[in-house]
């Protein structure tokens, strides 16, 4: 219970920053994407059911929010956190390449889905203008953001869920 | 996934891949439902109008203040050199209002004479407050933060800056959602100030880093066209008000079909920066109902 309740209010702020802090500091109007992150690390951190959930929740927000097609975003979340709780069981905290690795696999995954199902199905050819316009900015951007916010999220992990609390002292 | 020996104390707990299969059911049905039916969300949207936008209100609110304070910190003298300036613009600007009044006058009087006295300095407009950007790098919307409550109606036209900005998609309570012309998605019939020919404007992203979007369908016969001319809303859209300022023909090129004429256009606003906006309350499709 508590967990859902860390969960969401992590979602609910990431969702904030996303879409109202972002845009003020963005750089030609790229804005890293946390949400992706988080939902990343959700699965990797607390196993593919909790990244399932925040996929889902986190999926949701983004669908009310943004694109007509309802349930697009929902489904693309859930997967990543689902797929990334398979690395649950092989994965330290401490150690921050193998989050960062995942962190852009997942980033580029989204990006590709979202062009190949947004983009590519209304005849959108310019693939390369869009990957080195928005795909590549994006994933530099969120992975810079990422190293402020993964240790955030790590501590978070540590101290309230006193989770692998061994490993991280 | 290792086998899982359950206690006989422990609940019993369905496999994660059930839930990812059951939700993404879920989703496609919802997905089915709003794509094919157009049924309409709102009861999530009022979870969002009464959770979410109140905190973005905050945080645009404050966001905002602390970029007003950041431009006091300028030095004086980059203010006085300033001011001078602008006090001589002051001077070329009031005469040149001057003439223009005196045109006006001249206009108002020969428009009541064909009895056509509606321009759009006319149209009934509300401001409003962008309270958020788009959730991710390939759509263009926004929010405002004004709702149905405040009499706003999907297909409203948004001005800011002096020009089009786009036009409202969706409503809830207080808050509504603002598609952007240069969204990718996003096409406004329009036309040439000068010359009157008709063209149709679609925001693109991949050439938006550059800053401007495609226009095409442009007849080929239209050869008074030249680059730099006034681009404005057409008076034969459905959505849009005619006369709002689009934006300036950039760049011109005849289609290989050599019937019409596609290119680019600048767009009049700066999207970048967008902070307050002016919405059109009046739907230009009201009379039909």
């Amino acid at each position: 219970m508590k967990r859902f309740i860390v969960n969401l209010i992590i979602i609910i702020i990431c969702f904030l920053f996303q879409t109202t802090i972002f845009p003020m500091i963005s750089v030609k109007s790229i804005i890293p994407n946390i949400m992706v992150v988080f939902v990343a690390c959700a699965g990797f951190m607390q196993g593919s059911r909790y990244g399932l959930l925040v996929g889902f929740a986190s999926g949701l927000l983004m669908d009310i929010y943004s694109f007509d097609i309802f349930g697009f975003y929902t489904i693309l979340y859930m997967i990543i956190g689902f797929t990334n709780g398979f690395i649950h069981n092989y994965f330290y905290l401490k150690d921050f390449k193998t989050p960062a690795l995942l962190i852009t696999l997942t980033n580029i995954f989204t990006s590709l889905s979202i062009y190949v199902v947004l983009f590519l199905f209304r005849a959108k050819f310019e693939f390369l203008d869009y990957l080195i316009n928005i795909i590549i900015p994006e994933i530099a951007f969120t992975l810079l953001i990422s190293v402020i916010f993964y240790p955030l999220l790590w501590l978070v992990e540590a101290n309230i869920f006193e989770k692998k609390k061994s490993e991280s002292q | 996934m290792s086998p899982y020996v359950r206690k006989p104390d422990e609940k019993y707990k369905l496999p994660t891949k059930y839930w990812l299969l059951i939700l993404s059911a879920i989703s496609t049905i919802l997905m089915l439902l709003t794509f094919v039916f157009n049924l309409s969300l709102s009861p999530l949207n009022f979870i969002v109008s009464y959770t979410i936008i109140p905190m973005q209100k905050g945080i645009s609110v404050v966001g905002d203040s602390i970029y007003q304070k950041k431009e006091t910190f300028k030095t004086v003298n980059e203010l006085v050199d300033k001011n001078n300036e602008l006090m001589k613009q002051v001077d070329e600007l009031t005469y040149e209002n001057n003439m223009l009044l005196q045109e006006k006058y001249e206009l108002n009087s020969l428009r009541k004479l064909y009895e056509l006295d509606q321009t759009y300095s006319d149209y009934p407009k509300v401001g409003a407050r962008v309270i958020s950007g788009s959730t991710n790098n390939w759509f263009s919307s926004f929010i405002i933060d004004k709702g149905s409550d405040d009499g706003m109606k999907v297909g409203m036209n948004v001005l800011g800056g002096g020009g089009l900005v786009g036009r409202i998609t969706e409503t809830g309570k207080n808050w509504s959602r603002v598609l952007s012309i240069i969204d990718d998605t996003s096409n406004v019939s329009c036309m040439v100030l000068s010359t009157n020919d008709h063209l149709m404007v679609q925001g693109n992203l991949s050439t938006m880093d550059n800053g401007y979007i495609t226009f095409s369908q442009l007849s080929g016969n239209a050869t008074n066209v030249t680059v730099g001319d006034k681009v404005v809303t057409s008076n034969i859209s459905d959505i849009y008000w005619p006369g709002i300022q689009v934006g300036n023909i950039y760049f011109m090129e005849k289609d290989s079909n050599q019937l019409s004429i596609s290119g680019y256009i600048t767009p009049s606003v700066s999207f970048e920066h967008l902070s307050e906006v002016l919405v059109i309350t009046e739907l230009k499709n009201q009379l039909e109902d």
